[in-house]
């Protein structure tokens, strides 16, 4: 990998547009190995593939994934754009399910990048963070809480918008809802990780020929393609 | 009070505001005299109040106000005058006016020519009078441009009590349209409010799509293949040269179909703009759509604004292409305005280029048409006066559409970049409406202007523009309201002069750098040395550089990785080159976990409390050690005694504990030399440790790195001092520590270098850790 520190800090610099911030935490427990992890792979590695065929979302998207499996939360990619960072990262599924500490890691590294750009001058985007679990969270307790409170009074203050996704039966909706203050989390059909992610896509190419601060409306109707109450 | 007219009245306000705030003001007799003085002292008094400023009077005006008040003749005048004195006075009192000036002066315009020649090196100045030619006289100074001055600006009291320009000025602001013989026909009225036609989808009772065709007065048309879909509608090509764009069915309304009717009334045809040539109907001869030219080229956001992108899609482009584009998209604009049509949402998605001479105007059924709005726009583009406003429901002035184009401007020469995206931002529309413009004009500057290419090409662009654009932006600035943003005509201008300028390679001699798109420094001054950079080879102010090297390479260097915790390191090459240091092994954040506090223990000889650090501990361990029992004098004195050392008599009493750090007499910096001392015979407190020690704490620990050095060599120095006296070249080494690295250091802070000390020190520490840790 050649994403260096030196290289991400000069396309901060170099590039004008205004960048959409879209952090992927997503979980990589024991109970997603086999075909769901499968599909999550292939679907994230559409979205990236959809992302770079969009010039506008090319140079605007940043994206970060940080996962929840094995005993931690892990930052599998830090945020920079998909020209530095062209290639989906594959993930694998095993162990527990340390949803509040990976949320938390999400805002910390969400955070630190909405530094970064105010101090270089760079315009950009409500963050968006995408929390997908096929469970419930098994990590420390007051974590948990912690990651919680962050979300909900970001998403309050317009700070974040949040897309929590359920995935399978045994997904935690209730915990899924507390990280939503705004709207209830949706259940993804069956494993239609590609249909959610080419919505995703498609929502941030549509945000990016925004001007931030502009309410761009979600593709609502597109929902109904993937997801469900 | 009329919402209108309490709107119109605030703003005058605002502009005398900011006069009162930034501006030395001057005032003559006549405006003194004026009917509507008494409105003008009601409105400005506050705003003296509020910003503790004053009024000044030539001392000139009074005398002359003396000497109508005696005037017989004129008994009208003489009252007038004797009020006017009687107020005067008054406010003089309160601190709201200041009379200047001597019995010697002049007659009253000169006074002014003379002050104001004078004060405008330092100040702003705005003369209020109701005199013209004095006006014209006063703002003659402003075509003197080889001084370095302010604007000076010249105002009178209307009616209402407030400021206004003079009309001769304005006159003369519309007569510089030159060569506008506009047919009458052509030009749409300018409407004071938004059309009541509705803006509700129409029922149709059939969209055409690709193969079928459409109807217009003159005949029937096919649609061929969809080329594009945008938000309202579809394009498709035709069996024509035109393309015909069809709406869909939510957005064909009765305001559109009217809309479209209206700019057809007009003969509008200027290449490159995509005009509605024809309203388009199906069979049923329900409105569908329009037909227009067909538009090429790539669109700005996708080609200028993106650097890798403006790469490939103009590779050779110049500092003069983007000028000549500015030029060609200006010309385009100026056709529009001429024809009071406002484009209303310009933005880089509706603008096409194909090469600097040839752009296209599309989506123009959004223009805004006499009483029909443009109902899009965006935010970037917007005026700070009508962000945050529903475009449908207002219609544009030429003000809002000024800014609009001034931001365009200055995102194609500046590519990409928004004029108020700055270091510590807000959302982009806050800072717009603060207008907190971030590049610096003359000595102003907020000190937030973008990193990086930025404020390179800023620096490069020429005078005018850097001033226009600063004018407009920043708030308080000559042109930075709506009825003072600069005209089409006014832009042209400066842009036609600086592709003059680039052409006749005038611009170039001052600095080549000035003709390419993205330099890598700023503009040279003729008062600056240039150096080349030793390691990018790029020209640079030599006071910029450090050893040959410029600023921005010294802030780069290698990226590693943390040997303990595989962090991403930068090694600069300021400290590679500059400093001279080694690459650190591992981040800042284990270097600082290294040195901390692991343990406190207590000596089983002398009983004092010590401590031992992460470091320490790893050391110790790694090499399957026990943790030490003894403090480290305890240690040394034992290691001292087993070694039977002639000189272990410095040692026979314990030396204060280690746990006092930096500070005392045996501080880490001297460690070594005290070890190198004590194989002299010299003792503790001799003239050499006094010496170095004195210069560790008054030069060394001032230094920028000097805190960090000194940690370091703490971290380092008690394992070198005792395995440089368990070497069996103990005697070698202090010899050579003493001739080749302490001597000439004393020396070295005898002469005031201490600079050089610095690395001579260093290279000690280095000499040491690399003979003894290969020995181990």
């Amino acid at each position: 990998m050649d994403n260096n520190l030196l290289v991400r800090l000069e396309d901060l610099v170099n590039n004008p547009t205004a960048r959409v911030p879209v952090c992927l935490c997503l979980d990589t427990s024991g109970s997603m190995d086999g075909q769901p992890i499968n599909e999550l792979n292939e679907g994230v590695r559409l979205f990236y593939e959809a992302i770079k065929e969009d010039e506008t979302a090319l140079y605007s998207a940043e994206i970060s994934i940080v996962t929840f499996g094995g005993n931690n939360a892990e930052c599998i990619a830090d945020f920079a754009s998909l020209e530095l960072q062209p290639n989906a990262p594959k993930l694998l599924a095993s162990g527990m399910t340390p949803m509040g500490e990976a949320v938390n890691m999400a805002l910390d590294l969400l955070e630190r990048r909405k530094d970064e750009y105010k101090d270089r001058g760079v315009d950009y985007y409500q963050p968006w963070l995408v929390l997908m679990t096929d469970g419930e969270p098994n990590g420390d307790k007051s974590e948990l809480s912690r990651a919680i409170n962050r979300t909900v009074e970001l998403v309050n203050q317009k700070k974040l918008t949040v897309f929590p996704i359920g995935i399978g039966a045994y997904a935690d909706m209730n915990v899924l809802e507390q990280f939503s203050p705004k709207r209830p989390p949706l259940k993804l059909q069956g494993l239609k990780f590609r249909e959610f992610f080419a919505w995703l896509s498609k929502s941030v190419s549509k945000t990016s020929q925004s001007t931030p601060g502009e309410s761009v409306k979600l593709d609502v109707e597109g929902i109904k393609g993937w997801g469900e109450l | 009070m009329a919402n209108g007219t309490s709107k119109k009245e605030d703003y005058a306000r605002s502009i005398m505001e900011s006069y009162v705030r930034e501006w030395k003001i001057f005032i003559d007799t006549c405006s003194l005299l004026h009917f509507a003085s008494d409105k003008f002292w009601m409105n400005v008094i506050p705003l003296l109040r509020q910003y503790q400023a004053k009024i000044i009077i030539p001392l000139r005006c009074i005398e002359e106000l003396e000497k109508h008040s005696k005037n017989a003749g004129k008994p009208d005048l003489a009252k007038k005058s004797t009020d006017t004195l009687k107020i005067l006075q008054q406010l003089i009192k309160a601190d709201f006016v200041e009379i200047r000036g001597e019995k010697t002066d002049n007659f009253v315009d000169n006074v002014f020519q003379v002050v104001f020649t004078k004060f405008r090196m330092t100040h702003k100045l705005l003369l209020i009078t109701q005199d013209n030619d004095l006006a014209k006289d006063i703002l003659a100074l402003n075509g003197n441009k080889s001084v370095k001055a302010n604007q000076v600006n010249v105002k009178r009291v209307n009616q209402y009590g407030f400021l206004s320009g003079f009309s001769w000025d304005e006159d003369k602001e519309k007569s510089t349209d030159e060569g506008n013989d506009i047919n009458p026909d052509e030009i749409f009225r300018v409407c004071k409010s938004v059309t009541l036609v509705a803006d509700t989808p129409m029922k149709v009772s059939h969209i055409p799509k690709e193969q079928e065709t459409v109807y217009t007065p003159r005949g029937s048309i096919r649609l061929i293949k969809e080329v594009a879909a945008g938000g309202e509608g579809i394009i498709y090509t035709t069996n024509t040269p035109y393309v015909a764009k069809i709406y869909k069915r939510e957005n064909n309304t009765k305001r559109k179909c009217e809309k479209i009717k209206l700019m057809l009334t007009k003969p509008i045809d200027c290449e490159g703009i995509c005009f509605p040539v024809a309203a388009l109907y199906n069979s049923n001869k329900e409105f569908v759509g329009y037909l227009m030219p067909k538009a090429n080229g790539k669109e700005l956001q996708k080609s200028i604004f993106i650097k890798p992108l403006f790469m490939k899609n103009f590779p050779g482009w110049k500092k003069r292409d983007t000028v000549e584009l500015c030029v060609t998209i200006l010309e385009k604009i100026k056709y529009l305005h001429d024809r009071n049509i406002i484009m209303g949402d310009i933005n880089p998605a509706n603008i096409l280029v194909v090469s600097p001479k040839e752009v296209y105007f599309v989506d123009t059924d959004s223009y805004q048409i006499e009483e029909f709005p443009c109902p899009v726009g965006t935010n970037n583009y917007t005026a700070p006066e009508i962000q945050r406003k529903h475009f449908a429901d207002f219609l544009r002035t030429m003000g809002n559409e000024n800014f609009a184009v001034a931001t365009l401007l200055f995102m194609i020469m500046l590519p990409g970049k928004p004029p108020y995206s700055q270091q510590g931002g807000e959302d982009p529309i806050a800072n717009i409406i603060k207008m907190d413009f971030s590049y610096p004009f003359g000595e102003n500057s907020n000190k937030k202007t973008p990193d990086g290419p930025w404020r390179y090409i800023w620096s490069h662009l020429t005078y005018d523009l850097k001033k226009a654009f600063y004018n407009t932006f920043r708030k308080g600035g000559d042109n930075a309201t709506e009825s003072t943003r600069l005209s089409v005509d006014e832009w042209l201008s400066i842009f036609k002069y600086y592709l003059e300028l680039l052409d006749n390679g005038k611009f170039g001699k001052q600095d080549k750098m000035s003709e390419e798109l993205f330099p890598t420094r700023h503009k040279k001054n003729s008062k600056v040395v240039y150096a080349t950079c030793k390691l990018c080879g790029s020209e640079v102010a030599e006071n910029q550089c450090q050893n040959g090297i410029c600023r921005e390479c010294l802030n780069k260097g290698e990226v590693y990785k943390c040997k303990k915790c595989g962090k991403e390191i930068l090694f600069t090459n300021y400290q590679k080159y500059v400093r001279n240091v080694k690459k650190y092994d591992i981040c800042s954040e284990c270097f600082e976990h290294g040195n901390e506090v692991r343990m406190t223990l207590q000596c089983v000889d002398c009983g004092r409390s010590f401590e031992i650090t992460n470091n320490q501990y790893d050391y110790f361990t790694g090499r399957g050690l026990d943790i030490p029992k003894r403090c480290l004098a305890c240690r040394e004195a034992k290691k001292n005694q087993s070694y039977g050392s002639t000189y272990s008599n410095s040692y026979s009493s314990p030396r204060p504990s280690g746990s006092s750090r930096s500070s005392g007499n045996s501080g880490s910096f001297c460690f070594i030399t005290t070890a190198v001392c004590d194989y002299y015979g010299k003792s503790d407190d001799c003239q050499e440790l006094n010496i170095l020690r004195n210069y560790r704490d008054t030069w060394l620990r001032n230094q920028p790195d000097g805190e960090e050095i000194i940690a370091e060599y703490y971290n380092k120095a008690p394992l070198l001092v005792s395995l440089l006296k368990t070497s069996e070249h103990y005697e070698k080494y202090c010899e050579i520590l003493w001739t080749r690295y302490i001597q000439p250091c004393l020396d070295m802070i005898k002469k005031g270098a201490f600079e050089e000390c610095k690395q001579l020190y260093y290279k000690m520490v280095f000499f040491l850790e690399s003979k003894l840790c290969k020995e181990e």
